[in-house]
């Protein structure tokens, strides 16, 4: 066994030393295997490692799958080419990809004539995906009927919920009759069976849209019924709790609206409920005549939007400064920026709130997503040239050692080993004692099996070691061009992020001049609420300094 | 909505009121709103595309220049993993061990395993080996039916040839049981 642990090292020894020669390449790997690997990258939502892995044989078996792993790393120039070209072959074509790619694309016909072609074999998900896209669409090409006609077979499920709050809202824009739209409103929640957080936030969506519509019809009373089922954690809690002290100040509770508006105030003020709800507190409170605390909540609105144009300045220095990837983007560690990052009054930071602010544009939205996928490419070649910096050096002193260690392997000495124990191993086999059953037990057959694959693999190793110095001087040789391209690559990757910071910074700092021109409109409110409430205590002073001196209640 | 209405009445007519602090205010903004809105350079997406092709292309090079380099076709093992379509199963993660030392483990997020049961095959382990005689445990951990949590281990024993080895995991749910199935197959 002693030959066999000797012979089994080299041989490990060798393979690792030289490599193998062969090029891995996806052909080696069964196709089904590949094919199901590369669909799961694309269906996980990782596009890019989909399309890293496709060879020129998948993109052109399937064009589709390719249109949409591009689409997905929002690389959408040739998408449109892709389709047209599957759509004129004769091969298997993918329609509902096809039509979810058109609907992306913002070609709802397209997409509508694609999911035409769908017969009826698809599976539950897929046919709420198929009604939620054929609604969306004919709610876009304004034909709410077909759309309502279209969500008619009664599937169910998270999607079929969306596409009806779609249409409740669609009805709601274009007809003053709110009731179909709140009937559609209860149709969409009755589809929410599960407590995930996607079915929470729609939920919570769907209360906030009836509450606001029994508000505009004029009942409150029912409105404040669906304003209190919106949950205090979800992204609709600040509108639904102001609407909430709206509808009972319309009901005349001046107490349950102050209460209301109060507890909207420990939400991130850039949202323009929570400003409203600092104004609508002293507007309230003025109703109620409680002129002392109408002031104080005037004062404090004034003094909080007072805060938040400072900050708007400091951030707006800051963009100036830095740009956007250094203030909102970057971990930075730029002097004066701590405040930003430094925790609020909400469980968020300074700078996540203003972020969501920003996001909400929906071009910043993409420049900020083009962004990290390009700063994720970034990563990707940092991690690369690790990695090829490692195996150089390793390579480098395989190479090093090569030949020294060839040498220790005897190519005849190893041979005759072979040879002997193949004599014994016969040998043995063809003892006069040796039956079956014993032959079995002892393991001949795979015994001789050994042997002839140790042959074969001297053979294999004697041209891998006439090979393997050049083989490793080439793979050097290889490592230094990819380090060249990684080299290039990161200069364009680069210039591209200082491109896309400038252009990201000024639409930033136009929102924070949007941001900056309704804060001050709001102190203005405040101060002149202020004024306005000073005045009538002067005037109430006034009056009752006159109404002494009539010397009535003396 | 009556109050949003009373409190555009009462801003008009505090309006005409001057107020200072305002103005100093209103002063250092300057006109915000008469400001145009920035134009927004469409080259740069097209810079983008064209860049993230080519970084695609590299990356795969490099990615296979990686696997030629540590994982050649005569020592190379690959496991993976795919789930049977429509099923309630839901693995939340596995553990596989070669030859009683763990090399892999993985915990599952919803998408993959939507994905999984949409026909995609998950690689969860590539690596070396030398040829013999090898065994391969794989954990599994999840949910199945009813939502009762289930523990798994399953074996198989293999031989390494000098040749690269492929290993599938299938997972699939009994129709009458509803218990969980794996099933291995060697490509």
């Amino acid at each position: 066994m002693d030959f066999f642990k000797f012979f089994s090292g080299v041989i490990l020894y060798l393979i690792v030393a030289t490599f193998s020669s062969q090029v891995l390449s996806n052909t080696t790997m069964p196709n089904e295997l590949y094919e199901g690997m590369v669909e799961f990258e694309l269906m996980s939502g990782n596009n890019f490692n989909a399309l890293v892995l496709m060879d020129e044989n998948y993109k052109e078996s399937h064009p589709i799958k390719y249109a949409a792993g591009l689409k997905g790393f929002h690389i959408d120039g040739d998408v449109s080419g892709i389709i047209e070209k599957a759509k004129n072959s004769k091969k298997d074509i993918d329609w509902f990809t096809i039509g979810e790619i058109e609907y992306d694309n913002n070609e709802c016909k397209s997409s509508l004539r694609a999911f035409k072609k769908l017969k009826n074999n698809l599976t539950l998900d897929e046919k709420q995906k198929w009604a939620f896209y054929r609604a969306n669409c004919f709610i876009k090409l304004g034909s709410k009927k077909r759309a309502a006609q279209v969500l008619n077979d009664i599937l169910g499920g998270v999607w079929t919920s969306y596409a009806y709050f779609n249409l409740a809202m669609a009805y709601a824009e274009t007809s003053q009759n709110k009731s179909t739209s709140l009937v559609t409103l209860r149709i969409a929640e009755s589809f929410l069976k599960k407590e995930t957080r996607e079915e929470k936030a729609l939920k919570d969506r769907i209360n906030l849209a009836a509450g606001s519509l029994y508000l505009n019809g004029n009942k409150p009373d029912l409105a404040v019924d669906f304003f209190k089922k919106v949950y205090l954690d979800s992204e609709s809690a600040a509108d639904a709790l102001y609407l909430n002290g709206v509808a009972y100040h319309e009901l005349g509770d001046f107490r349950a609206a102050t209460q209301a508006w109060f507890s909207v105030k420990k939400y991130p003020l850039l949202k323009q409920s929570v400003s409203e709800a600092y104004l609508a507190i002293p507007f309230a409170y003025e109703g109620s005549k409680y002129t002392s605390q109408a002031l104080e909540a005037y004062l404090e609105a004034s003094s909080v939007f007072k805060n938040e144009l400072n900050k708007i300045t400091k951030i707006e220095k800051l963009l100036e400064k830095y740009g956007v990837q250094k203030v909102l983007i970057d971990e930075s560690e730029i002097a004066g920026l701590q405040w930003f990052l430094a925790k609020d009054v909400v469980t968020n930071t300074t700078r996540a709130m203003y972020y969501n602010y920003f996001v909400k544009d929906e071009t910043i939205y993409d420049l900020f997503e083009l962004h990290a996928e390009v700063s994720m490419t970034k990563d990707s070649m940092v991690f690369w040239k690790t990695q090829l910096s490692v195996f150089e050096k390793a390579l480098r002193e395989k190479h090093k050692t090569f030949n020294d260690k060839v040498v220790v392997f005897k190519k005849k000495k190893t041979k005759t080993l072979i040879s002997d124990y193949r004599n014994r191993v016969e040998k043995l086999n063809q003892h006069k004692n040796m039956s079956s059953s014993l032959s079995s037990n002892l393991g001949m057959t795979a015994m001789l099996d050994s042997i002839a694959t140790l042959t074969s693999r001297l053979v294999a190793l004697q041209g891998k070691i006439k090979k393997g110095g050049g083989v490793l001087q080439d793979q050097i040789e290889q490592i230094k061009g990819l380090k060249k391209k990684i080299g290039a690559a990161e200069v364009s990757i680069e210039a591209l992020l200082k491109k896309l910071d400038k252009e990201l910074t000024a639409l930033v700092s136009y929102k924070l001049l949007e941001l900056r021109t309704s804060m001050m409109t709001n102190y203005e409110k405040a101060e002149q609420g202020l004024v306005h409430i000073l005045e009538t205590i002067a005037e109430s002073k006034q009056l009752q300094k006159r109404t002494l001196l009539d010397g009535r209640y003396k | 909505m009556p109050i949003r209405q009373l409190l555009s009445l009462i801003t008009l007519f505090l309006i005409s009121i001057s107020i200072c602090s305002a103005q100093n205010l209103t002063k250092q903004t300057g006109s915000a709103t008469k400001k145009a809105a920035p134009q927004f350079d469409r080259s740069v997406i097209k810079e983008a595309e064209d860049l993230k092709k080519k970084l695609i292309q590299l990356n795969r090079e490099l990615y296979f220049f990686e696997k030629e380099l540590l994982y050649p076709t005569n020592t190379q093992l690959a496991v993976f993993l795919s789930l049977a379509p429509e099923n309630s199963l839901v693995i939340d993660s596995i553990e596989i061990l070669l030859d009683k030392k763990i090399v892999a483990s993985y915990i599952y997020k919803e998408n993959e395993i939507s994905a999984l049961k949409k026909g995609g095959i998950q690689r969860v382990f590539l690596g070396s080996l030398s040829d013999g005689a090898h065994n391969l445990t794989v954990k599994f951990n999840g949910q199945g039916a009813n939502n009762r949590y289930f523990k798994r281990e399953k074996k198989i024993k293999f031989t390494k040839e000098n040749d690269a080895k492929y290993i599938q995991m299938m997972v699939s749910e009994s129709r009458t049981t509803l218990e969980p199935l794996f099933k291995f197959k060697q490509w």
